[in-house]
């Protein structure tokens, strides 16, 4: 068992999760996005963010609109659709739970 | 200086420079392998390419007009090795084991055709048969232990030869790749580098140059989807025919090989005299060994050229393979000049063959105290138990003697009335002179004891005068009213005896013979002579009553008379069939 892997699986949920929040703040094109994920060190590489944005539209809980960029090509707004804020509102009280038996776990481990 | 070539990316134009060009292009394509099978692959793409795009326009900030290899490795630092993206994936196995996955759902575009390849890292002699092992997935050891009974067989090497020349050696990886049938991506490539097999530059950049019209390919084949159909069914039939090309090419060097270095000589003869091969007839008509020497390589050249295209169209049918040009440049002379070289040593022979000579001597002989003479054979010394009709049984050389058991015995009327034996030496030369020379060489033998004659079954003539057609003929002649009897064994000698009942010459053996003014008479008829003479008649008409009944039914005529008018090709038939048979019964008289 490798870690990298063990990593990645964690990571995995957690990417999608927070790809969810950034945009629960509002409608943003991938660029933003990927410099939110960047600031916070989740994602190291932009090509991560491309494939997650095209399963989470076709899951139907993401959208997008073409708009018109002084400084290139057009680009892909997303936001969330509202199957997407149900499925975002579901994983924030996961994620609180998740952390909370983290939380409670690890420490128990660090006391020993 | 550096060219540049106009790009498209997302909708946007840059120009480019031609290596960054190909970075750029041979990353997007391990993107596109990377998600292939995934759902919304296009749109992922289409994503990425706009992403970068947008970093180009960024990065040149309108001050730059060209791409350059710095950008585009600056853009791929940003987005990230393909091998990364699979971190945010259901792929199985998770990033670690990226390159694999790929390899698994392959894309059509890039998966390798399988060919046959030379394997430089499996080969004892040239890598063929490491190469056909890697083709067909099968341990080249079993392939070399069946190579070497082929080999053993005779045409294995000259398969061996033409594989070699003929197959490419997988020089770069992506052969080598092609070569097991496996995709070729830069993964692989990759793998092939880390298994230390690999010591070529540029594969990669190689790899994309290739990429582009493959992709294009594959784009058509899929509009073309019956197109495709069809394409298959020739390649089927290429297959095919490749094989019996093969095959044939295969059995025509095999019979080649027999023929020229087989203890059995199939084609021409099983039973030559002891010790004497074909090789050694065939020196007896060459002056010297240079003339027979060109004549075997021009030989050798003719047969062999035909077999080498033959083996080579079916392989290069088989495993879709190409020769390098040379090889079919350098074929068709050889095979013109083998036939001049055929054409003037043949010339060449053919004036050694030019003039013949006879020497004549009538030999005065001992009457016999009877009306009857006896003609007899002196024991075979040579070629007891060989076929008399067959020449190449009745060759032997010994030391430097050739020995040839052809003399025969005729029978004709004397003029006075005396019995007489005329012997006729025949040989020939490029003139007169040497024609002379090789007659008066030859020796034979014959001897009388009372009232018979006995003659050798057998001449000599010396080696060096080589075979030019000397033989010996005896002659006895019989007077008006007296007999000769033929005794047991004299069929091994007699030839062509005239007589008025046409009797073959092994039936006259063993009886006795009048000279009359129209021939030879025999003393008495035997019933055997009549039957023999009769004509297959009898054969003729059975198969006629047969072919009576199928003609009446397929032409459905009111009789048999009727139909019988029609019957010409089936009589012919019949008539063709019983062919040898008359042939195995004229034999002996010719």
């Amino acid at each position: 068992m490798k870690v990298e892997n063990t990593k990645a699986q964690m990571r995995k949920g957690v990417l999608e999760y927070c790809i969810l929040s950034v945009l629960a703040q509002g409608e943003l094109y991938p660029s933003d996005i990927i410099a939110k994920l960047k600031d916070a060190k989740l994602i190291v590489v932009e090509g991560t963010l491309y494939p997650l944005l095209t399963r989470l539209k076709d899951a139907g809980l993401l959208t997008y609109r073409w708009e018109e960029s002084r400084s290139g090509p057009p680009r892909k707004y997303y936001k969330l659709t509202t199957v997407g804020d149900k499925f975002l509102t579901e994983l924030d009280q996961t994620w609180d739970d998740l952390s909370q038996a983290v939380k409670k776990t690890t420490r128990k481990n660090a006391q020993r | 200086m550096k060219k540049t070539l106009t790009a498209n990316v997302s909708g946007t134009v840059f120009h480019i420079e031609e290596d960054a060009y190909e970075t750029l292009h041979r990353y997007l394509g391990n993107i596109r392998n990377q998600f292939a099978g995934t759902d919304g692959r296009d749109e992922i793409m289409a994503d990425i390419e706009a992403r970068i795009a947008e970093l180009f326009t960024e990065r040149l900030d309108g001050r730059r007009q060209v791409v350059s290899i710095d950008d585009v490795d600056h853009v791929i630092g940003i987005m990230g090795q393909p091998e990364d993206f699979s971190e945010g994936e259901d792929q199985e196995g998770g990033a670690g084991a990226g390159g694999v996955g790929a390899g698994a759902g392959s894309d059509d575009q890039t998966r390798g055709r399988k060919r046959l390849f030379r394997d430089p890292d499996d080969q004892w002699v040239g890598g063929v048969l490491g190469g056909i092992g890697a083709y067909f997935n099968v341990d080249p050891l079993i392939l070399r232990l069946i190579y070497l009974v082929f080999l053993f067989l005779g045409f294995g090497f000259i398969l061996y030869v033409i594989l070699w020349i003929v197959v490419p050696k997988a020089g770069t990886a992506a052969d080598r790749l092609n070569m097991r049938g496996e995709e070729v991506n830069v993964e692989n490539i990759k793998r092939v580098f880390a298994e230390g097999a690999e010591t070529v530059t540029n594969e990669a950049r190689e790899f994309s140059k290739r990429a582009a019209p493959r992709a294009r390919k594959a784009s058509s084949d899929v509009l073309n989807f019956f197109g495709e159909g069809v394409r298959l069914t020739l390649v089927a039939i290429g297959k095919f025919i490749g094989l019996a090309l093969l095959a044939a090419g295969a059995f025509l060097a095999i019979m080649l090989i027999v023929l020229l270095f087989g203890k059995f000589n199939i084609i021409m003869s099983d039973n030559l005299a002891g010790g004497t091969t074909l090789q050694d007839i065939a020196m007896l008509m060459f002056e010297g060994h240079g003339q027979a020497n060109w004549t075997w390589f021009a030989i050798i050249g003719l047969v062999l050229v035909p077999i080498i295209g033959l083996l080579y169209g079916g392989i290069s049918l088989l495993f879709g393979v190409k020769a390098p040009k040379w090889f079919g440049w350098s074929l068709t002379p050889i095979w013109v000049a083998s036939v001049i070289v055929l054409a003037i040593t043949g010339v060449q022979l053919a004036n050694q063959f030019h003039t013949p000579d006879t020497i004549t001597e009538r030999i005065e002989i001992a009457q016999p105290a009877g009306q009857v003479i006896h003609i007899a054979s002196l024991a075979d010394e040579h070629f007891a138990g060989g076929d008399r009709w067959n020449e190449l049984e009745m060759i032997k050389i010994e030391g430097d003697r050739v020995i040839l058991g052809w003399p025969t015995v005729d029978v004709r009327a004397s003029a006075d009335s005396l019995f007489h034996l005329v012997i006729a030496r025949t040989a020939r030369g490029n003139g007169p002179k040497e024609a002379g020379q090789h007659a008066a060489a030859i020796t034979h033998k014959f001897e009388q004891q009372d009232s018979t004659l006995l003659f050798a079954p057998y001449l000599s003539f010396p080696h060096q005068h080589r075979y030019r057609a000397q033989n010996v003929r005896y002659i006895v002649e019989i007077p008006m009213g007296k007999a000769v009897h033929f005794d047991r064994g004299s069929e091994r000698v007699i030839y062509n005896i005239q007589n008025v009942t046409d009797t073959y010459d092994p039936e006259m053996v063993g009886r006795t013979w009048t000279m009359t003014p129209s021939g030879l008479s025999p003393d008495e008829l035997p019933a055997r002579t009549k039957e023999a003479l009769a004509p297959p008649a009898g054969i003729v008409e059975h198969e006629n009553e047969s072919d009576e009944r199928i003609a009446a039914t397929v032409w459905k005529g009111p009789s048999r008379r009727s139909a019988a008018p029609r019957r010409t090709p089936a009589h012919a038939e019949t008539i063709s069939y019983s062919g040898p048979n008359l042939l195995q019964l004229l034999r002996p008289r010719i």
